[in-house]
């Protein structure tokens, strides 16, 4: 009944339009296709809050459908932190498992886990832990996505572990090195109105609620973070997106900013 | 040398228009909405050869397929290829062509080199092209499946494959078998 309540609620909220689960900062539980590869091109314009300025990260990433319910990713991440322009700073990888699946005609409730390996040499600047970009460390996660009815929602659980970076930068507060995410993501499709085609411009607008508590303290931090995203083709995405703390207990240096992100996907490559 | 030029174009002209059982497959993608995932599956599909052509309706999911006149296709690789892109056969209608084939409820018959076991049909003797839908687990979405889980008894429904209870000669034990409806 509650389900039930929570589902009527969201229908109510993003009415009956169709949705996308292609969410900007967050991975839904569906994964690419087989032999498909997706490259990216992530942009983060963070505005730093104990400086001036603005900490940019590029992070190139290129991702791989492996099989029907394993995809890969690979990433580099650079920053402007030590303010003599772009440098790479460390690499990651991610996987995701989709393990369970019910789908329907224009329906789907599916689960995936996933695992991201994080390697960075960068100085430790703040308390929050992001193994994508910031810390040397991993993150264990299910995410669970349901489609339902042409709206889709999405939720996600991780367990983040921080380490040493590389370069000497030890991982500076000892017993908060550990923390668990939370995450909560819904989108719809505003255009087109109906499909005719795989060459209209699809345009989705995103709202997605991104949470982390510290095991060690439990101190927390949480953001709201609305997007839009453009869809050419049917195969390459622009996302624009901007993230905004609503409030938080942990130490962050730059939780405020920009994401703009290009993507491009080529299918049947392998 | 003429002559047997005529020949062999007669014959193959004559083996096309026999060999032809199957003409369009109807599949209706389960899973997915947005043009991203079907173009993943209409790319996906593509990959076939014995497939001529795809027409897409984006808004209902449905692929209309259309075989290569005298190639046989092949159901289960059509289905894997859906789920290789990541989302699954919610229907699929195939057009068959029959020649005074007789069929019954619950019985088996060949058409086109492939073995069809009928279900839920009257007794009836059918000719022409006519459309069957599939009704095997992995063609239809769970809530489907599971009303056509009890329609027969027969132990080729769960095992997809001709067991030693077929009595059909043409039929030999361990031949795919698809369940299908009129």
């Amino acid at each position: 009944m509650k389900q039930l309540m929570f589902s009527g609620l969201l229908v109510a909220i993003f009415g009956t339009v169709k949705a996308q689960e292609l969410f900007v900062f967050t991975e839904p539980a569906s994964n690419m296709a087989t032999g498909s590869i997706g490259l990216r091109l992530n942009n983060y314009l963070m505005k730093e809050q104990y400086q001036t300025g603005t900490n940019y990260h590029f992070i190139p990433e290129i991702m791989v459908g492996a099989s029907k319910k394993l995809m890969v990713h690979a990433d580099g991440f650079f920053s402007n932190r030590n303010k003599q322009g772009l440098e790479l700073e460390g690499a990651g990888l991610y996987a995701k498992y989709r393990f369970f699946s019910n789908d329907d005609i224009q329906k789907h409730f599916r689960m995936a886990a996933y695992v991201r390996l994080g390697l960075n040499n960068s100085s430790i600047h703040q308390e929050e832990i992001e193994t994508y970009g910031h810390n040397s460390g991993y993150e264990l996660g299910i995410v669970a996505t349901q489609l339902l009815h042409r709206l889709a929602v999405s939720s996600s659980v991780s367990y983040e572990k921080a380490m040493d970076n590389g370069g000497g930068h030890k991982y500076p507060y000892t017993g908060r090195s550990a923390a668990v995410n939370y995450t909560f993501s819904a989108g719809k499709l505003v255009l087109p109105k109906a499909y005719t085609s795989y060459n209209q411009v699809n345009l989705n607008l995103m709202v997605e609620v991104l949470g982390q508590t510290n095991t060690g303290n439990g101190r927390s931090f949480l953001d709201i973070a609305p997007s839009l995203q453009v869809i050419i083709n049917s195969r390459s995405r622009i996302d624009l997106g901007y993230r905004q703390q609503l409030y938080s207990s942990l130490f962050r240096t730059a939780p405020n900013g920009f994401i703009v992100r290009l993507e491009h996907n080529l299918f049947n490559v392998f | 040398m003429k002559f047997l030029k005529i020949l062999v174009s007669l014959l193959l002209i004559s083996g096309f228009s026999f060999a032809q059982s199957f003409r369009n497959i109807e599949l209706q993608a389960a899973g997915l909405t947005c043009s991203m995932c079907s173009n993943a599956v209409n790319k996906a599909l593509k990959q076939i050869d014995f497939i001529q052509d795809i027409k897409t309706d984006l808004d209902k999911n449905l692929f209309v397929i259309s075989i290569k006149p005298g190639a046989e296709p092949d159901f289960d690789l059509i289905r894997k290829k859906v789920e290789a892109a990541g989302f699954s056969v919610g229907k699929m209608d195939v057009e068959v062509n029959f020649t005074n084939q007789k069929i019954a409820n619950d019985e088996h018959a060949v058409v086109g080199g492939k073995a069809l076991h009928f279900l839920n049909v009257k007794p009836q003797t059918l000719n022409g092209w006519k459309k069957v839908q599939l009704v095997d687990k992995s063609f239809l979405v769970a809530s489907q499946a599971k009303k056509w889980a009890n329609a027969t008894t027969m132990a080729c429904y769960k095992t997809g494959v001709a067991g030693t209870c077929c009595t059909d000669p043409a039929i030999k034990p361990g031949q795919r078998m698809y369940h299908v409806t009129i």
